[in-house]
């Protein structure tokens, strides 16, 4: 499965936090709502709409625990938008584990004459980082440093 | 699509010392009880902010001295809480990362001009052209100065805002008028990641985005006049305030301490109430490495913020054709947030629950040794009533609902 950021979205939801910034994403399975989490924060950088999947790179990673590796996902996503300059409009998490994922994610590189930029994210913090199952499939909250 | 699920919201009990300052008792794994400083009609909106269980949850690290503080500037930020103040032991406390927070050394300067607001009121455009011009800012935003050698930025990751000095963005004068003369002396670009280092090579002088923000300022009133004399101020006059941090540097160098940290800690037999505030005792070998690399980034944040004010200078004299006799730059003062420093303090063992403003003088002779002072503030929103704001303040948000009524501080919180 892929996720883009073309598709029907919200892919998540803002939730109200005094001075940064909490997000809360749901998806049926575990791969979506990673894809879902990811494209949702990188939303909040740079308009996706004008981000073009020309470039297909590979991502591996591996965390103690399932919710370290959704904020280590997203950071890595979010390091590669800020020190690439590199975007990603399209993700597809292959294979998800309780401490390891594979996934690819297609973009490219930060144009500032063509792709509009929002705002910075500072870091994604481990405050109140949640991953459960739910009854209709996964849930997860993030609270991002902007 | 979303459900229902809502952060964890604790009962804190909360008794109040006097008009202006509360304590949460100790409970639990608390070490120390925590000190809030607010009037009651601030308490009353913080009753049900997670602010109040973040003072509980910092008082809950190892070697913390007295309380866990909260300034009145309190409010809901990650690990610590925005305005929260811890001081720990410099040989047995631990020091954490997610509590000094991401962005290290984010902070605020004011610098003064001998322009007068309503001389420059028809120049405003041109004034702001040229800032955005000569200062890069937004999402990743790089190239104000020429990319830096890997030698260069250890030199200037060793040396602080002299390093910007010395190559002419600002006056000597400014360091005297900077928190720490600019420079941590614990700095140890040997600890600061290579994945770091090249985050922050080609970001010097670069304001970035969030909450940072480059805004022209006049002084609306003074109510000291001596003081404001002895500042350099005066009703009428134009400043310029500044708002930014260590960038991508700093970002990192955070990031690859929490990820040591989040994993070292259990061998210390350290447990914290939030995963945000890992953290390992100050002597460690990860302790060091990251005090040494937090200090570099605190010294990035202090040149970078040294080189946008050489850089504003320019932008104002292209704009307004005047040389520094006219413009006469000069900082007010710089001060940080998002930063831990090896101080000494006195402490009387006996009364430090009290935390009584005034200490006995013969404290000192009791105890001295140096702490560790992590602090993350925010700095009050600024009160322009013109700027020209090359910020991403007025940049359009990602197109989702957003909730409504944020206070007022939010945007100024780092």
């Amino acid at each position: 499965m892929v996720t883009r950021a073309c598709d029907p979205g919200p892919f998540v939801r803002e939730i109200e936090h005094t001075a940064d910034l909490g997000l809360e994403v749901e998806a049926p399975s575990l791969p979506l709502l990673f894809e879902r989490a990811g494209l949702g924060m990188l939303a909040l950088m740079i308009d996706l709409a004008a981000v073009e999947p020309r470039e297909r790179v590979a991502i591996a990673l591996a965390a103690e625990d399932r919710e370290a590796l959704l904020h280590d996902w997203l950071q890595h996503l979010l390091v590669r938008l800020q020190a690439g300059p590199f975007a990603m409009s399209e993700l597809a998490v292959e294979e998800v584990s309780e401490r390891a994922l594979r996934a690819w994610g297609a973009g490219e590189r930060v144009d500032r004459a063509r792709h509009r930029l929002y705002t910075e994210v500072k870091g994604v913090t481990y405050h109140q980082l949640a991953l459960r199952e739910t009854a209709g499939g996964w849930w997860a909250r993030i609270i991002l440093d902007v | 699509m979303v459900g229902t699920h809502h952060p964890r919201r604790l009962t804190v009990e909360l008794q109040r010392i006097n008009d202006y300052v509360w304590e949460i008792p100790r409970q639990g794994g608390m070490r120390v009880p925590g000190r809030i400083y607010a009037s009651e009609k601030l308490m009353a909106e913080l009753r049900d902010d997670p602010a109040l269980e973040q003072v509980a949850n910092v008082a809950h690290l190892p070697g913390i001295v007295g309380h866990a503080l909260a300034m009145p500037d309190i409010h809901w930020g990650y690990g610590f809480p925005i305005g929260g103040v811890a001081a720990v032991d410099a040989e047995e406390g631990a020091i954490s990362p997610g509590g000094i927070g991401f962005d290290i050394n984010c902070g605020v300067r004011l610098l003064r001009t001998a322009l007068v607001a309503d001389d420059l009121r028809v120049h405003l455009d041109r004034i702001a052209d040229a800032l955005y011009q000569a200062i890069p800012a937004g999402v990743g935003s790089e190239g104000a100065i020429p990319k830096l050698t890997r030698a260069e930025e250890k030199q200037m990751l060793a040396r602080g805002a002299a390093w910007a000095v010395a190559r002419e963005f600002g006056r000597t004068s400014d360091l005297e008028a900077t928190e720490e003369g600019g420079c941590l002396r614990d700095a140890d670009p040997g600890a600061v990641s290579d994945t770091a280092l090249e985050r922050g090579r080609s970001q010097v002088g670069t304001l970035g985005s969030g909450n940072h923000f480059l805004e022209v300022q006049r002084v609306d009133e003074v109510y000291d006049a001596r003081a404001a004399a002895a500042l350099g101020l005066a009703a009428g006059q134009v400043t310029v305030m500044i708002h930014s941090g260590s960038r991508g540097l700093g970002y990192q160098v955070c990031d690859d301490a929490l990820r040591t940290m989040g994993r070292a800690m259990a061998r210390y037999g350290f447990s914290m109430p939030d995963r945000q505030l890992a953290c390992v005792p100050l002597g460690s070998p990860e302790g060091r490495e990251y005090f040494a690399a937090m200090a570099a980034a605190a010294n990035f944040a202090w040149t970078n913020r040294q080189v946008m004010s050489g850089l504003t200078e320019r932008a104002f004299a292209t704009a307004l054709g005047l040389g520094p006799a006219a413009l006469r730059f000069g900082l007010v003062y710089d001060v940080c947030h998002n930063i831990a420093k090896l101080e000494e303090h006195a402490v009387d063992g006996a009364c430090a629950c009290t935390a009584r403003a005034r200490r006995a003088p013969s404290a000192r002779a009791i105890r001295r040794s140096p702490r560790i002072s992590a602090r993350s503030a925010s700095p009050s929103s600024s009160p322009a009533t013109w700027a020209a704001t090359p910020s991403s303040s007025s940049a359009p948000r990602a197109p989702w609902p957003r909730p409504s009524a944020r206070p007022a501080t939010a945007r100024a919180a780092s």
